[in-house]
């Protein structure tokens, strides 16, 4: 009920990070980079840290390392403003996640790990503020042995070792620092599960935001230093604390909550939390089916393999006895994203309703169809992207009046740039339009991963399923745009029109025909055979039900990508 | 650059320094923790747990089949003697309640109780007593075992943020140490 007014809040945000930093350098967009990040700035500060610290004068040593003449404070300042960070970017990552529906699924994994993630960091924050042994650490320390005491695990209450009767045994603040330092490598180990789902995994952010943001944090370390608290007095209650909300904003709900309440709100809290891929997960007949192989078509190149962003395509031998191999698709991993579709030249993968073979009947009817006009341009649009006809920010405008040429552009919609066949690019120039833009997500923000950085590939660098030679490329045009940045399309749009402007009219072609029999085995009848009336032609419209090729419906602007 | 390129190169600057200093704000928000409400009584110590030993010549059967170099010469078991601790402040009882007992043989008795004191002064008394009910008050060694009851009647004055510390010393009676400013 709440997710959809959140989501477009988020993609709001999105659209004004865009206009402010540029999609590249969008933070919002690389949060768990800079979660990442954050991590490693901890890394190296706390290892020099390390070297000063005095476990049986924890405090004594916090207070010398503030005092060293070589800007010890700065290091102890930026270790802590790192982790507070690193708080707050996994915080934005998880609910990213969370409203763009990728805690699901294959994606459980990445969910679940995180959660462990974001817990293993509070611990490994809890332990760190023990060890500055500072009025905040004390209450810290006596509220966890509090909640330890009941459990029933222990011989003798934990409290009594903060009752004030007796010096702190060194012991403590031993086993304190030894955790603290081996949190971060279960840390590790969670990051490593993280991301075992996805190929190409991007840990840190790129440059120019990673060096802005160390400097960020750098310069808050140098004019903003953290202040050392007073020290810890176990036979005073603290009266005035300086809490750090990021790890200790609970402290003052838990100091009036009896222990087992605690207890039952944090199991509650975790529970809900890991059970999220189960809970978010959309009806059983409103999951999108993972992509199936035409193992008629593949013609074992390897480049979906190599495409897809969550390691879900193998080659595997072949079992039909002609030898070789083919893909075969793990749908455990597989999250529909189609990239897979974009990439296979062939046409003989992808999810079900968005194969390439799929997305050519529906260009087909599109420029059958009274949208179409030669002569104009056609918006290729993501379907999330600021380009969609239905997306949150055109929903809201009138016709795009920037369209330099006159008259609006056609919009021709996909699920995922990433997942768009070249061949629907050459159809459309080869059909007469002037120009064809395609309106992808920033690619740091594409719920494919790479459906962006793989569909440029395509179109400009020769990639496999590469946009052919005998189309005009000056005739094709991409930008990036997030659902609430309509100004960037706009922008792109009138800029491509005055490009095109300097161009001849386009000549379009009555019978088009596109390559697609490549590949096409001996027996399989060429091209058309089995097209249905509404279908595909090929070999995959007739393994998969004919409800999923919906005729693409006529009419201007009522685009809309078949099988979602 | 223009002048709009420019403005918005700030206004990117700024909100993410503006950013920055909302994070250092929220890592260090002072907040009126509960030292500032009232005090705290605290009664803590820890001791060899209290037993009273039972022995017995062993039978005949429990001899039976026994070497002669490993038959004892009696059987004992030893039993941990409850103790309940009773807190009174003003008069009214604050706790009344069995020490920590983590089992029947434990070798160690732990005491450990927090209770919220309002600022001001105060009558106190803490006893540490064997709890009657469950003892075997007949036995020969309750004498030294009732040696261990203790009982403190003091009047203690707390100001906001103090914490009472009761403890035991090492001659077995409860005390009150003094709260020195340092830590501890």
């Amino acid at each position: 009920m709440l997710k959809r007014p959140f989501t477009r809040m988020l993609a709001r945000l999105d659209g004004w990070a865009d206009r402010l930093y540029g999609w590249k350098w969008n933070p919002l967009y690389q949060s768990g980079a800079i979660a990442v990040l954050c991590l490693a700035v901890m890394l190296v500060t706390g290892i020099y840290l390390l070297f000063f610290y005095r476990i049986g004068a924890p405090h004594e040593s916090i207070v010398r390392i503030d005092a060293q003449p070589l800007g010890g404070r700065w290091i102890r300042s930026l270790h802590r403003y790192a982790a507070d960070l690193a708080v707050a970017a996994a915080v934005v990552h998880a609910l990213r996640m969370f409203f763009q529906g990728r805690s699901w699924g294959p994606r459980a994994l990445a969910w679940v790990s995180g959660v462990f993630l974001l817990f293993l960091l509070y611990v490994c924050g809890w332990t760190g503020y023990v060890m500055v042994w500072d009025v905040q650490g004390q209450l810290l320390a006596t509220e966890g042995a509090r909640l330890l005491d009941a459990l029933p695990i222990f011989s003798e209450p934990v409290s009594r070792t903060f009752a004030g009767a007796d010096p702190l045994p060194s012991a403590f603040f031993f086993m304190n620092l030894f955790l603290h330092i081996a949190i971060p490598v279960g840390l590790v180990i969670f990051l490593w599960l993280h991301v075992s789902r996805v190929a190409r995994p991007v840990l840190l952010p790129p440059r120019p935001l990673l060096w802005a943001t160390v400097g960020l944090l750098a310069a808050a370390a140098v004019l903003l230093p953290a202040p050392v608290a007073q020290a810890a007095n176990l036979l005073r209650i603290p009266a005035e604390v300086p809490l750090d909300l990021f790890y200790a904003f609970w402290l003052p709900w838990l100091r009036n909550t009896p222990a087992p309440a605690a207890w039952l709100a944090g199991t509650l809290l975790v529970a809900v939390l890991a059970t999220v891929p189960i809970l978010a997960r959309p009806r059983k007949d409103r999951r999108p089916a993972p992509s199936v192989v035409s193992t008629r078509l593949c013609t074992a190149c390897h480049q979906c393999e190599a495409d897809c962003p969550y390691d879900a395509i193998r080659m595997v031998e072949r079992t039909d006895g002609r030898g070789g191999m083919v893909a075969w698709v793990n749908p455990s991993h597989c999250v529909s994203c189609g990239i897979c579709a974009g990439s296979c030249a062939p046409m003989g993968v992808g999810p079900p309703g968005r194969t390439g073979r799929d997305q050519l009947a529906r260009v087909r009817d599109f420029v059958a169809g009274d949208a179409f006009r030669a002569g104009a341009i056609v918006v290729v649009a993501c379907g999330r992207s600021g380009g969609a006809e239905r997306g949150p920010s055109n929903a809201r405008r009138a016709s795009p009046d920037s369209d330099r040429a006159g008259e609006g552009p056609a919009r021709f919609e996909v699920s995922c740039a990433g997942n768009l066949h070249t061949s629907v690019v050459e159809y459309l120039v080869r059909a007469g339009a002037r120009g064809v833009l395609v309106v992808a997500c920033p690619p740091r923000d594409c719920s494919g991963r790479e459906g962006p950085k793989w569909l440029v590939e395509r179109l400009y660098h020769e990639r496999e399923a590469e946009l052919k030679a005998r189309v005009d490329r000056r005739r094709v045009h991409v930008a990036h745009a997030s659902a609430f940045d309509p100004r960037s399309v706009d922008r792109a749009l009138g800029e491509f029109a005055d490009e095109l402007a300097r161009l001849e009219s386009p000549a379009g072609e009555d019978a088009i025909r596109i390559d697609t029999d490549c590949e096409v085995p001996e027996g399989a009848g060429g091209d058309d055979a089995g097209a249905g009336p509404h279908g595909p032609p090929g070999v995959v419209s007739r393994l998969l039900p004919s409800a999923l090729f919906r005729r693409w419906p006529a009419g201007a602007g009522r685009t809309k990508a078949g099988s979602e | 650059m223009n002048a709009a390129n420019w403005l918005k190169r700030t206004g990117a600057a700024a909100l993410a320094a503006g950013a920055m200093v909302v994070i250092v704000f929220m890592s260090q928000v002072p907040w009126l923790g509960p030292g500032s409400e009232g005090s705290e009584l605290r009664v803590s110590w820890r001791m060899p747990a209290p037993s009273l030993r039972h022995c017995r010549p062993p039978t005949e059967a429990e001899l039976e089949g026994v070497p002669g170099h490993m038959r004892p010469g009696e059987i004992c078991n030893e039993e941990t003697v409850p103790f309940g601790l009773i807190v009174l402040i003003d008069g009214d009882t604050l706790h009344a309640g069995p020490a920590w007992h983590p089992g029947r043989r434990a070798r160690t008795l732990a005491v450990y109780e927090r209770f919220p004191l309002p600022a001001g002064s105060h009558a106190l008394e803490v006893s540490f007593v064997p709890d009657s009910p469950r003892v075997d008050a007949a036995s020969p060694q309750m004498d030294s075992v009732q040696a261990l009851a203790t009982t403190l009647s003091a009047r203690v004055v707390a100001a906001p943020g103090d914490v009472v510390l009761v403890t035991r010393n090492d001659n077995g009676r409860l005390v009150m140490p003094p709260t020195g400013p340092g830590p501890p």
